[in-house]
C-alpha cells in the first residue's frame, strides 16, 4: 500500500517530469560507469592528451616545428631502421625456432614431446633482461667464451662483437619466439585430419592440399603472432639498452630514453607519439587479420587416430640436437648467471677460490641493496594489481551484464594501453603528474598508477577469458531477486570469476617484479624497484657478479609465481 | 481483484539481440520467407523478403522493428497464463519486459495497481523493486553457492534474521520436495532438481507474481510431465499469479488456466486450453495446435463435401484428423463418406496417424483402434 502511495505522490508532485529515478538499481547502473569513466579518463587519457600536447605545443603555442625536427634528422631514421633490422631478425630467429618446434611438437611421433612443452615454458619465464645478462656473460671480453680460450690458449685473441643488434635480435629471439610456439602450435591442433582426408578422397594432389588446406588454415595465426612479436620487440627496452646502445646503435625506445636523459621533452614527446602510432598500425593489422581470417574450426570429430609425420631415423638426431638447443639457450643462461652471482669479482679465472657468497650475503646485509627494492617491488606489484583486477572486473561486469554507452567506451579506453610500450607509458606519466594539478612525480603513487594502467588491459583478457563461461541469466537472476548491483557484482560475480581474478592478479605481479623502464624513468631513491636494480647495480661501483646475485632472485621469484600460477590454472580447468 | 494488466505494450529489437532481423536474415532468409507469409491470415505485418536487397531491407528503420506489437492482456489475480508461440515471436520479451529486464517502447504494465512501467506517465521501477519471481530456462543457479546458498541469498539480501531465513528455506524446500539436499552444489544435482532449486529460489521471498520462462525445455519427456503437475500443484497451493512460458503444447494444455498464443509480438488468440483447440480464432492458431487439415473450397468441391457453402469460397475448412473416421465399408446412409486409400501410416502406441488419399487430395487420420490398417488398403472416412 506504502508504494502505492509512493507511486501516485512522486506522479502528481512531478506531473512533467521526464524520467522518475527512484529505484537504487537506476542510479548504480549509472554512477558507477561514470566514475570507471572519470577514473580511467583521468588516467589512461589525460597522460596519452598530455603527450600528445606536448609534442605540439611548444612555448603555449600550436607547432609543429618538434616534428619537423624529429622527422628531417637522420638519426630518428636510422634508429627506425635498426629496429626494423632488429625486428626481421628477431622474426626469422621466432620463426624457425618457433615454427619447427611446434611442427616437431604437433604433427610427429617426437617420443620427447613433453620435454618440449617445459623448455618452451621455462625460456618464456626467464626475463629478457636477464638473457642479456648471460649473453654478455658468455660473449663479451671477459666473458667465459673468452676465459675458457683464454686457459687453452694464452696468446689467443678475441674479436668477437657481443654488443651489436644481432646480439640483441638473437636474445629476443630467443625470448619471444615461445609465441609463435604456441600460436602455431593451437593452429596445428585444429586442423582436423577429416580435412587432409576429405581432400585426399577428393583426389586432391599433395601440394594442394598444403597449399590450400593447411597453410590457409595456419597462415592467420603465423601472422598475428608475428604482428604481436614486433610490437613486443619494438617496445623492448632492457635488451636494446644493455646490449644495442654500448656498439652505438640506437633504436626508437634507446632513442627516447636518450633524449629524456638529455632532457630534450619535446623530441620524447614526438617519438612516442611515433611509436604508438606504429603500436596502433601493428595492432590494427593483427586486429583485421584476425577478425577476417580466423577461421572457426569444427574440432568436435571423434574420428580418425593423429596422422602423425614418423621421423624413423631421424629420431635421434633429432632429440640430439633438441637437447643441444635447449642447453645452450634455456639451461646454460641459467647455470651461467647462477655461477657468476659466486664469483668475487667479475674477469676473474675460472677456479674454486675465486668463488664465494659474499655477494649474496652483502645484498641481503645492506637494507638499500636489495631489501627496499624487493620491497617496493612487491608493494607496488600488489597495490597495483589489486587496483587493476578490481577495475577491470568491475568494467567487464559492466560492460558484459549492464551494457551501456559508457561502458563500452570504459571497456574501449581500459585497454588503450595494450597499443602503448611501456617506455611510453612511463613517459606519458612523466609529462601528466610531474606539475600540478596532480603531481605524483616524486613519489610511489606515479609507478602504482603506471603499473596500473598498464595491468588493466591483462586483467581484463583474464577475466573475459572466464565471463565466456558463465550463464548469461546469473545476474538477471540476482536482479528479479532484488539484489543491488553492488552486492551483485561482490557476491554473484566476484564469486565465480574469482580464479581468473587470481590468475591476472598473478600475472600483473610477476611482472611488476622484472619490469624496468616505466620505473626506470619514475624512481626516486626511495622508490627504486628490481628492475632498477638490475639495470643500474652495474654502473654502482659494482660489476655484473652483483647483477647476478639480483638475477638469480628475480629468476627465484618468477619461477615461484609461474609454479602457483600454473597451479590456479589447473584449478581453473 | 486485478492481477496483471498490459496495455497497448510495444518492445523493440535490441540491436544486437540474437532475434534481430540482420541475424534471422543471416540464419536463413528462406524458411523465414515461407514460414512468415503462408500463414499470415490476416492484416498483420509480416515478414517478406520479395527482392533481396540486403541494404535496402534491413536499414535502421528497420532493425527497430517491435518484437511485441500493441499487446493487451489482463491477467486475474492468481491465474496461472501460458504464452505459447514459435521461438522468436516475442515470448521471452515479454517476460523480460514485466520483470523489468528490458525497457518497452511504450505502452503499460500495471500489477495489481501499482504501475511497474508507464511510457506516458516516463515511470519504470527498477527490477529489483518489483518483487517478481523469475525462473529461467537456464535455471541460472549461482554455481559458487549450495542449494540452502542459493535460496537464502533473497532472503539474506531482505535482511530476514538468521531464523526466519532458515524456516522459510526449509518450508520451500518441503514445497518443492528437496529436503536433504541443502549442501549440495548445483552441479551435484540432476537437471529436475536444479529445476526445483529454481522454482524454489524464485519463490522463497513470497514474490507476488511469478514467471517461468520455459522452465522445463531441457528435461526429458518423462520428467518434464512430472514436473509440469508439480508446478501446478504449487501454483493452486500458493495461489500466485503465474505467467509460463512455453512453446510445448503439451504442457500448456496440461498445466494453463488460459493459453495466449503469440505469433510476431501479436496475441493471436486468449482462451481456455478447451476454447484454444476447439474454436481456433484463424488459421495460424488452427495449425499451431495440434494437427490439422484444411480444405479450401475447390479441395471440398472434389470430395463432394454436401455440407460445404457458397460463403466459404475464399476460406478454408479445417478438420482435425481425430475428427475424421475410419469404416472398412461404406454406408450408403451417410452423404460424408468417402472413399480413399492409406498412403502413410505412423504407428504411436495408443493412436495411429495415416494419411489417406481421396481424389489426390491428402487427409490426415487419426484413430485410436488397435488394429492397425495397411498401406494400400481402401478405407472409407466420415467426417464426425
Amino acid at each position: 500500500m506504502n508504494k502505492k502511495k509512493d507511486n501516485k505522490k512522486i506522479l502528481d508532485s512531478h506531473p512533467n517530469f521526464s524520467f522518475i529515478v527512484k529505484q537504487k538499481g537506476i542510479c548504480e547502473k549509472r554512477i558507477i560507469p561514470f566514475v570507471l569513466f572519470v577514473i580511467l579518463a583521468v588516467f589512461i587519457v589525460y597522460p596519452i592528451i598530455m603527450l600528445l600536447s606536448s609534442s605540439i605545443m611548444i612555448n603555449g603555442k600550436f607547432s609543429l616545428s618538434a616534428y619537423k625536427e624529429i622527422f628531417t634528422d637522420r638519426s630518428t631514421y636510422i634508429a627506425l631502421w635498426n629496429t626494423i633490422k632488429m625486428e626481421l631478425g628477431i622474426l626469422i630467429i621466432a620463426w624457425v625456432v618457433g615454427g619447427s618446434l611446434a611442427i616437431l611438437r604437433h604433427k610427429t611421433n617426437f617420443k620427447h614431446k613433453k620435454w618440449i612443452d617445459k623448455f618452451v615454458f621455462l625460456s618464456l619465464i626467464i626475463p629478457s633482461y636477464i638473457l642479456a645478462i648471460s649473453w654478455i656473460e658468455i660473449f663479451s671480453r671477459g666473458g667465459y667464451i673468452y676465459r675458457i680460450l683464454k686457459m687453452i690458449n694464452s696468446d689467443y685473441v678475441f674479436d668477437f662483437n657481443a654488443y651489436s643488434l644481432i646480439a640483441c635480435s638473437i636474445v629476443l629471439g630467443l625470448h619471444l619466439y615461445p609465441h609463435i610456439y604456441y600460436g602455431v602450435g593451437n593452429s596445428l591442433k585444429m586442423i582436423d585430419n577429416n580435412l587432409i582426408s576429405s581432400a585426399k578422397i577428393c583426389a586432391t594432389e599433395k601440394k594442394t592440399i598444403v597449399g590450400k588446406i593447411i597453410i590457409p588454415l595456419v597462415l592467420p595465426s603465423f601472422i598475428s603472432t608475428a604482428l604481436l612479436i614486433a610490437a613486443r620487440s619494438m617496445a623492448n627496452f632492457g635488451v636494446t639498452a644493455q646490449l644495442a646502445l654500448p656498439s652505438g646503435k640506437e633504436v626508437l625506445t634507446t632513442r627516447i630514453y636518450s633524449a629524456m636523459s638529455d632532457l630534450n621533452l619535446s623530441e620524447v614527446a614526438v617519438l612516442s607519439i611515433f611509436m604508438i602510432l606504429l603500436a596502433m598500425i601493428l595492432f590494427l593489422i593483427s586486429e583485421k587479420y584476425i577478425n577476417k581470417k580466423n577461421y572457426a574450426v569444427d574440432n568436435s570429430s571423434n574420428s580418425s587416430d593423429e596422422m602423425l609425420i614418423s621421423l624413423g631415423r631421424w629420431e635421434k638426431p633429432i632429440t640430439f640436437f633438441m637437447f643441444l638447443y635447449f642447453t645452450i639457450t634455456t639451461v646454460l643462461p641459467f647455470l651461467v648467471i647462477f655461477l657468476s652471482s659466486f664469483f668475487k669479482r667479475w674477469g676473474l679465472k675460472l677456479c674454486l677460490k675465486n668463488l664465494t657468497l659474499n655477494n649474496y650475503r652483502l645484498l641481503f646485509a645492506d637494507e638499500r641493496l636489495i631489501l627496499t627494492p624487493l620491497f617496493n617491488s612487491i608493494i607496488f606489484g600488489l597495490v597495483a594489481a589489486t587496483i587493476s583486477v578490481i577495475l577491470a572486473s568491475l568494467i567487464v561486469y559492466m560492460y558484459t551484464f549492464r551494457k551501456s554507452k559508457l561502458s563500452t567506451i570504459n571497456m574501449t579506453i581500459a585497454q588503450l594501453s595494450i597499443i602503448v610500450p611501456n617506455i611510453i607509458l612511463a613517459v606519458a606519466a612523466l609529462f601528466a603528474w610531474i606539475n600540478e594539478p596532480i603531481k605524483l612525480y616524486g613519489t610511489a603513487a606515479i609507478i602504482i598508477v603506471t603499473y596500473s594502467v598498464l595491468f588493466i588491459p591483462i586483467c581484463i583478457k583474464q577475466i573475459s577469458g572466464g565471463v565466456k563461461n558463465l550463464d548469461s541469466s546469473f545476474d538477471d537472476a540476482g536482479k528479479v531477486m532484488g539484489i543491488s548491483l553492488i552486492k551483485r557484482y561482490i557476491f554473484l560475480f566476484i564469486p565465480q570469476i574469482k580464479d581468473s581474478i587470481l590468475a591476472g592478479f598473478v600475472i600483473c605481479f610477476l611482472i611488476s617484479l622484472k619490469e624496468i623502464p616505466i620505473s626506470l624513468l619514475l624512481y626516486t631513491v626511495s622508490t627504486k624497484t628490481l628492475g632498477v636494480l638490475m639495470f643500474t647495480i652495474q654502473t654502482n661501483s659494482y660489476g655484473l657478479e652483483m647483477t647476478s646475485a639480483v638475477s638469480v632472485v628475480v629468476i627465484l621469484l618468477s619461477v615461484l609465481g609461474n609454479f602457483g600460477l600454473n597451479k590456479i590454472r589447473k584449478i581453473k580447468k | 481483484m486485478n492481477g496483471l494488466k498490459i496495455k497497448n505494450l510495444r518492445v523493440t529489437y535490441d540491436k544486437k539481440c540474437k532475434h534481430s532481423y540482420r541475424n534471422m536474415f543471416k540464419q536463413s532468409i528462406n524458411s523465414v520467407n515461407r514460414e512468415a507469409c503462408s500463414d499470415c491470415q490476416n492484416n498483420h505485418e509480416c515478414m517478406r523478403v520479395d527482392k533481396l536487397d540486403k541494404n535496402k531491407y534491413f536499414d535502421n528503420k528497420n532493425l527497430n522493428k517491435s518484437v511485441i506489437d500493441n499487446f493487451n492482456v489482463d491477467i486475474q489475480s492468481g491465474e496461472l497464463i501460458v504464452i505459447l508461440g514459435n521461438s522468436g515471436c516475442g515470448k521471452s520479451t515479454l517476460l523480460s519486459a514485466i520483470s523489468g529486464l528490458k525497457v518497452p517502447e511504450e505502452g503499460s504494465i500495471l500489477f495489481e495497481d501499482e504501475i511497474f512501467f508507464d511510457s506516458n506517465k516516463k515511470i519504470d521501477i527498477a527490477t529489483e523493486k518489483r518483487n517478481i519471481g523469475f525462473c529461467f530456462q537456464s535455471y541460472a543457479l549461482w554455481p559458487h553457492m549450495t542449494v540452502e546458498e542459493n535460496i537464502a541469498f533473497p532472503l539474506k539480501n531482505r535482511k530476514m534474521s538468521k531464523k526466519n531465513i532458515n524456516e522459510k528455506v526449509k518450508w520451500i524446500l518441503e514445497i518443492v520436495e528437496l529436503l536433504g539436499y541443502e549442501d549440495r552444489y548445483p552441479n551435484e544435482l540432476s537437471g529436475g532438481e536444479k529445476q526445483r532449486v529454481a522454482l524454489a529460489r524464485s519463490l522463497v521471498y513470497d514474490p507476488k507474481l511469478l514467471l517461468l520462462d520455459e522452465p522445463l525445455a531441457n528435461l526429458d519427456a518423462k520428467l518434464k510431465k512430472v514436473l509440469v503437475k508439480k508446478i501446478r500443484e504449487i501454483h493452486d497451493k500458493l495461489n500466485l499469479t503465474t505467467i509460463y512460458v512455453t512453446h510445448d503444447q503439451n504442457e500448456a494444455f496440461e498445466i494453463a488456466d488460459r493459453i495466449i498464443i503469440m505469433k510476431h509480438g501479436k496475441i493471436m488468440q486468449i482462451g481456455n486450453p478447451v476454447e484454444v483447440y476447439q474454436n481456433p480464432s484463424n488459421m495460424f492458431v488452427s495449425n499451431f495446435i495440434g494437427q490439422n487439415n484444411f480444405l479450401s473450397y475447390e479441395d471440398m468441391e472434389k470430395l463432394n463435401l454436401h455440407d460445404r457453402k457458397k460463403d466459404m469460397k475464399n476460406s478454408k475448412l479445417s478438420i482435425r484428423p481425430e475428427k475424421i473416421m475410419i469404416y472398412k465399408d461404406e454406408k450408403n446412409d451417410n452423404s460424408n463418406i468417402l472413399k480413399g486409400i492409406v498412403s502413410q501410416i505412423s504407428f504411436h502406441g495408443d493412436y495411429t496417424d495415416y494419411i489417406i488419399s481421396i481424389n489426390n487430395i491428402n487427409l490426415q487420420v487419426r484413430e485410436f483402434a488397435s488394429d492397425v490398417k495397411n498401406k494400400g488398403d481402401e478405407v472409407c472416412v466420415k467426417f464426425t
